[in-house]
């Protein structure tokens, strides 16, 4: 357990919001080893977008970030703007949801490409240049010298997202951080994209966190799994043993609601309700499970090991 | 409306160079363009073309009015120089101000309101309360303060119109920067580590420039109509230097002896700002037209 490459410990994100405070993230913890690319999932407001930006220091203003996320050692959270910007782009990066928003639409793609090296390498332009051509045809890029002449809107979606990956790849972080990387993107595309991500771990960057709704996603590309549900973990199990022995009512319930080629008579069983509000008592889950127990409203359930590697937040989890 | 608005789209977004879509919006547009540039030759190039200088005293026609043969085409003033190369060395003046000015007020208004907005909460506020202050300043008067108290500078001129007109600039790039500082593309830029001033200047700042390149197009007739005013009232530039503003302000004192001496400034003032005018307006209705498209699409 001491080669983690990112421990993240007790990790709250606290949101002023209009109606008070909102606990968007809750005594979150897991951690991330050399090479492996952990998905995280959950549904909207589940607070996996808040735990990425969390890492990264980019959580909106007028939020609190308590807890603890080391990265090889060195503390995440809490650090001043220079000492992030010395280790955002460099030692961790981000690939957002939408190619589209995410490049500036008045430069071009070499222009955004080589600032993030002049920022973290001492390279002259040339230098630069050749790295960012280099980095292009590694994400798929073959004509990497017209990409770099265009604009983004003179790529297509697609390319326009193996250019944000090649972006946040360009200085080889240990930790990359991909927040729906494939959810505005076409599902041919979305297919091409995952497969890139896979390949590039290792060579590329360190480990990966995955950011997603969509469990066919993890299924395809991840090692590991975390299940959200209102900023707190439900369930952290191995890819495997999440789909096959999935331990939570929760996780249970999300793989009911999801379509089956090899059992298409059977029907989609879908969650009743809608995500409520975090009261920060109980579990979270407790107004919509159909296995709640009596403590389930009152008492946060402990974190339980129910196998090597698999953690499940539950009360019927609990050894009875 | 949606018909020529999609023609502008494609002039955009195709191979061709933009303005060539901004032209082809109407006949006036183009006519104003043309104008302009005719103008702005004939100021540059024109008084080459007499042989008389700006300052230089013709003791046999004084006050004379137009006539080709004495080679003063537009008369002479009542000091005997002669008005053709006066007009338009006084046009070089006036367009000079008005782009310097621009440029002036661009410069801090732009620097000042992309800090403001970038920066949020308590600087933020701070620094545009200071710009809602020097707003309740009566502007003229500063200028009229600033002229007397360092003398007739051309330079201190641009300076002191320009530093009094980038208020405006000021609010409406803070405004901007607000909506941009929260657009993705901001984000993922922290997310590789770029600092403020670099996010700032280099994805901020250009992502507003249609909006302030229009404003800016608008404020340089502005700033031309502040000179004249300046010189009207004699606080402009120097003699024998002198601007359109001055010329009409002399040529009002002779309206009834001299018409021409009012008549040729005034008009080469009037189209001129005319023409500016119209080109910002259009620049502000192709750039809504395209943004709005953009947006769309």
């Amino acid at each position: 357990m001491s080669a983690e490459l990112l421990e993240v410990d007790d990790l709250g994100v606290c949101l002023a919001t209009a109606a008070g405070d909102l606990h968007a993230v809750d005594s979150l913890g897991f951690s991330l080893r050399e090479g492996e690319l952990l998905g995280i999932v959950g549904e909207s407001g589940s607070g996996k977008t808040q735990t990425a930006l969390a890492l990264m220091g980019l959580t909106p203003a007028g939020s609190r970030v308590s807890g603890s996320a080391r990265l090889d050692g060195q503390e995440l959270i809490g650090q001043p703007e220079a000492a992030l910007n010395d280790l955002r782009g460099d030692r961790i990066a981000m690939v957002f949801q939408d190619p589209q928003a995410a490049l500036n639409p008045y430069l071009r793609i070499g222009v955004q490409l080589t600032e993030v090296l002049e920022q973290h390498r001492d390279l002259d332009t040339a230098a630069a240049v050749g790295r960012a051509v280099e980095m292009l045809r590694a994400v798929g890029l073959d004509d990497s010298e017209r990409c770099m002449r265009s604009f983004p809107h003179q790529l297509s979606g697609g390319m326009r997202q193996r250019v944000t990956i090649a972006m946040a790849l360009l200085c080889r972080p240990r930790l990359l951080i991909a927040d729906e990387p494939t959810t505005a993107l076409d599902v041919t595309v979305q297919a091409q994209i995952l497969g890139l991500l896979r390949v590039l771990k290792g060579t590329h960057y360190g480990a990966g966190l995955l950011i997603t709704h969509d469990l066919g996603v993890v299924a395809e590309v991840c090692d590991r799994v975390l299940v959200m549900y209102g900023g707190r973990p439900m369930e952290v199990a191995d890819v495997d043993a999440l789909f096959h022995r999935g331990h939570h009512p929760y996780t249970r319930a999300l793989l009911r609601s999801l379509p089956r080629l090899d059992r298409p008579e059977s029907g989609l069983v879908p969650i009743p309700g809608q995500p409520g509000r975090p009261t920060g008592a109980g579990c979270p889950f407790n107004t919509r499970c159909v296995e709640r127990l009596e403590q389930c409203a009152a008492v946060v359930p402990p974190k339980l090991d129910i196998a090597p590697g698999h953690l499940s937040f539950c009360h019927r989890s609990a050894p009875a | 409306m949606s018909a020529a608005g999609h023609s502008v789209a494609a002039g955009a977004t195709s191979a061709g160079p933009a303005w060539r879509g901004f032209f082809a919006q109407s006949r006036g547009v183009r006519v104003c363009g043309y104008l302009l540039l005719a103008i702005a030759a004939l100021v540059l190039f024109g008084p080459l073309l007499s042989p008389f200088a700006l300052d230089q005293v013709d003791w046999q026609h004084i006050a004379q009015g137009p006539s080709w043969s004495s080679g003063h085409w537009f008369g002479t003033d009542n000091n005997g120089r002669d008005l053709f190369v006066r007009t338009l060395r006084g046009g070089q003046i006036s367009l000079l101000v008005g782009i310097c000015a621009t440029a002036v007020s661009l410069l801090i208004g732009v620097s000042y309101g992309a800090i403001a907005g970038y920066a949020g909460g308590r600087v933020d506020q701070v620094m545009m309360r200071l710009v809602d202050v020097l707003y309740a300043m009566p502007f003229m008067f500063f200028v009229i303060l600033l002229m007397v108290l360092f003398g007739r500078n051309l330079l201190l001129m641009f300076v002191a119109i320009g530093a009094i007109n980038w208020l405006d600039m000021a609010r409406i790039v803070r405004g901007q920067t607000l909506s941009l500082k929260h657009r993705e593309f901001v984000d993922a830029a922290r997310a590789l580590g770029v600092p403020a001033a670099a996010i700032v200047r280099r994805h901020i700042v250009p992502n507003m420039m249609n909006v302030v390149v229009v404003y800016a197009s608008l404020a340089v007739p502005q700033m031309i109509l502040v000179e004249s005013f300046l010189s009207f009232l004699g606080l402009g530039v120097q003699e024998p230097m002198t601007s359109w503003g001055q010329l009409v302000s002399l040529g009002a004192r002779e309206m009834e002896s001299a018409p021409w001496m009012l008549l040729f400034p005034a008009s080469f003032l009037a189209v001129t700002l005319y023409c500016l005018n119209v080109l910002g307006d259009a620049l502000r209705r192709y750039n809504d037209g395209a943004g709005s498209l953009r947006g769309a699409a």
